[in-house]
């Protein structure tokens, strides 16, 4: 059994319209399902899809109206699995007027981790997310990127099994976001998971190796990111140079004439530069994703 | 039940919020004010500067707990920070009672350093003027109206944090919190008037009774008159009997906040 496994959730949000009369009801998950095992599984979808919502009810923030979610394979409502757990949650603050020791320190009281193990844990933390040296500067010096890696790095403070990470990168520059993905590659090397939710669909396709893809409330595809990258190979694109001739020729061609059209290039002399696949990209599927749903919805 | 890193970190940060060292430098200019009255109004001039200064102490204890309570709950929610607060192994009951207790300790400072603000400004006018005011006694007096305006205090928190919890707006719950104070101020004039008046029903009488027992009443807490007027005298069992009372309406208090809490949706 996965790590974390979610089945079938469902949840509506009410809206009381002025002065509560009119009750407006909103469907944001219509049965969410998937699993999540020691590996880095993307979650993403456009705007409102219902993946911070999907999020606050993986934390026990929100009640769902149906379905199950085990975490260790408890229920997320018993209070024990967060001791191994880590959450970052999307625009993350914490009071300005503290440092960013006191924070740590809190994260550390509540783990019960001990005063003297507390430098050290601190200096590791802080170095992952390359931040030595601020721990006793007011957070409020610090800038956006920079609270976002604290609380990032304050995350690991109990070394968890399972971290949930809503939109970790946004807000970051390439720095920083390089930062958070190799920390993550690094954990999963480690034999953790990692569950996240992301708009940067190139760091997903890079990072990930499983995602789930939302679009208004319910999965529309969850496979490897190598899978779906290969399901939706559109053909080939070669390259090719006729010999003695110094241009380059590119030709396209479909996935099952590849072969053929290799061969009759050979007998017709000419050198094959390179063969790339000619594939969506990861953004492109989502999109599509969304275009379908509009026009079905 | 560990709701002691919350309350740390809530005192942590109430210690360095504007309103703590805004409100006692505004009890230091209080002071000069009282003073300032007490030259104009007529009367024995120590009195009524006591009086004034004691006032003023009194609702500044007041104001800075509601104000701590409402505010520091309030922001919690709205800027997201119960998200880091509840991934840990905390429970919802463990962040209330945890945010109750920083705000007691950031109450019980507060009221310790208005005391000897209140304190020394007091020993000064009275020292200023001619007239013999035994220190000792007036000291140990206004000891004594701290420790219940401290009480009070932590009362007002509590309802602090249930309002913070129980209204969306923070400023609705800041001013249904000061009204509950206010009203709990005036409770026993108006149970008088009614219960004396022949215009109102018997049946209306007793439901106005009833609600002056269940209402809090903040008036219990108000005895600046014991510090001013040296010839009166208070039971000790008057102190121990309001102490009773707002420990066991804290709790209760508390306990609702905690239900509501955990039925939220965050
Ligand atoms: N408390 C709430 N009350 C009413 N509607 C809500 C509430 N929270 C979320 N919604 C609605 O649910 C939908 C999903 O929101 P959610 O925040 O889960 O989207 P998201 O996928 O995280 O989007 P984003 O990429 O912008 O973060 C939105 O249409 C939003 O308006
Ligand atoms: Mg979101």
């Amino acid at each position: 059994m996965g790590v974390l496994v979610v089945n079938n959730l469902r949840k509506t949000f009410k809206k009381n319209s002025l002065l509560g009369f009119k009750k407006e009801e909103k469907k944001v998950l219509k049965g969410i399902s998937f699993e999540v095992f020691e590996e880095i599984f993307g979650f993403i979808g456009p705007n409102g899809a219902g993946k911070t919502t999907t999020i606050k009810v993986i934390m026990d923030f929100v009640k769902p109206d149906s379905g199950e979610i085990l975490i260790f394979g408890k229920p997320n409502s018993d209070i024990s699995v967060k001791q191994n757990l880590g959450f970052l949650p999307e625009r993350p603050y914490i009071y300005g007027s503290i440092t960013g020791e006191e924070y740590l320190d809190f994260c550390a009281d509540v783990y019960g981790i001990p005063y003297y193990e507390r430098k050290r844990k601190f200096a590791e933390l802080l170095e992952l997310v390359n931040l030595t040296g601020v721990e006793e500067q007011p957070i409020s010096s610090y800038s956006k990127g920079m609270v976002q890696r604290l609380l990032f790095a304050s995350t690991l403070i109990n070394d968890p099994d399972l971290l949930i990470l809503d939109e970790p990168m946004s807000g970051l520059d390439p720095v920083g976001r390089n930062i958070i993905a190799s920390v993550m590659k690094m954990l999963k090397e480690k034999g953790k998971a990692v569950f996240y939710s992301s708009h940067i669909i190139q760091d997903v396709e890079r990072l990930s190796d499983r995602v789930a893809i939302i679009v208004d409330g319910k999965i529309k595809l969850l496979d490897s990111v190598a899978n779906i990258v290969q399901e939706f190979l559109r053909g080939y694109v070669i390259t090719v140079r006729k010999r003695g001739s110094s241009s380059l020729e590119v030709l396209k061609v479909g996935v099952d004439e590849l072969w053929q059209l290799l061969e009759r290039l050979k007998s017709e002399g000419y050198e094959i530069i390179s063969v790339e696949p000619d594939r969506l990209s990861l953004e492109e599927i989502l999109v599509s994703y969304i275009q379908e749903n509009r026009r079905a919805g | 039940m560990n709701p002691f890193p919350v309350a740390k970190i809530t005192f942590e940060e109430l210690l360095k919020e504007k309103s703590f060292i805004g409100l006692l430098t505004l009890e230091v200019f209080l002071l000069f004010v009282s003073k300032l009255i007490s030259n104009v109004v007529a009367g024995d001039t120590v009195k009524v500067a006591m009086d004034f200064a004691l006032s003023f102490f009194f609702f500044t204890v007041a104001l800075y707990s509601v104000f701590v309570s409402v505010g520091s709950t309030f922001r919690d929610v709205s800027d997201r920070v119960v998200y880091l607060i509840l991934s840990k192994p905390l429970k919802r009951s463990d962040y209330v009672i945890g945010k109750f207790l920083g705000c007691t300790l950031a109450v019980a400072l507060f009221t310790f350093l208005s005391f000897f603000i209140v304190t020394s400004g007091i020993l000064t006018i009275s020292s200023t003027a001619n007239l013999y005011v035994p220190h000792v006694v007036v000291v140990e007096r206004v000891f004594l109206l701290s420790l219940l305006v401290f009480l009070m205090g932590v009362f007002l928190s509590a309802f602090g944090i249930l309002f913070a919890i129980l209204f969306t707006s923070q400023v609705l719950a800041l001013i249904s919190a000061i009204f509950l104070f206010l009203a709990g101020l005036e409770l026993s004039p108006v149970k008088e008037l009614v219960v004396s008046s022949k215009y109102v029903s018997p049946v209306n009488k007793l439901i106005v009774q009833i609600a002056y027992y269940l209402f809090p009443n903040f008036s219990l807490f108000d005895v600046k008159d014991y510090v001013v007027h040296l010839a009166i005298k208070v039971s000790p069992l008057f102190f121990a009997s309001v102490f009773i009372y707002s420990l066991i309406y804290t709790s209760a208090v508390l306990l609702v906040a905690t239900y509501l809490f955990d039925r939220r949706e965050l």
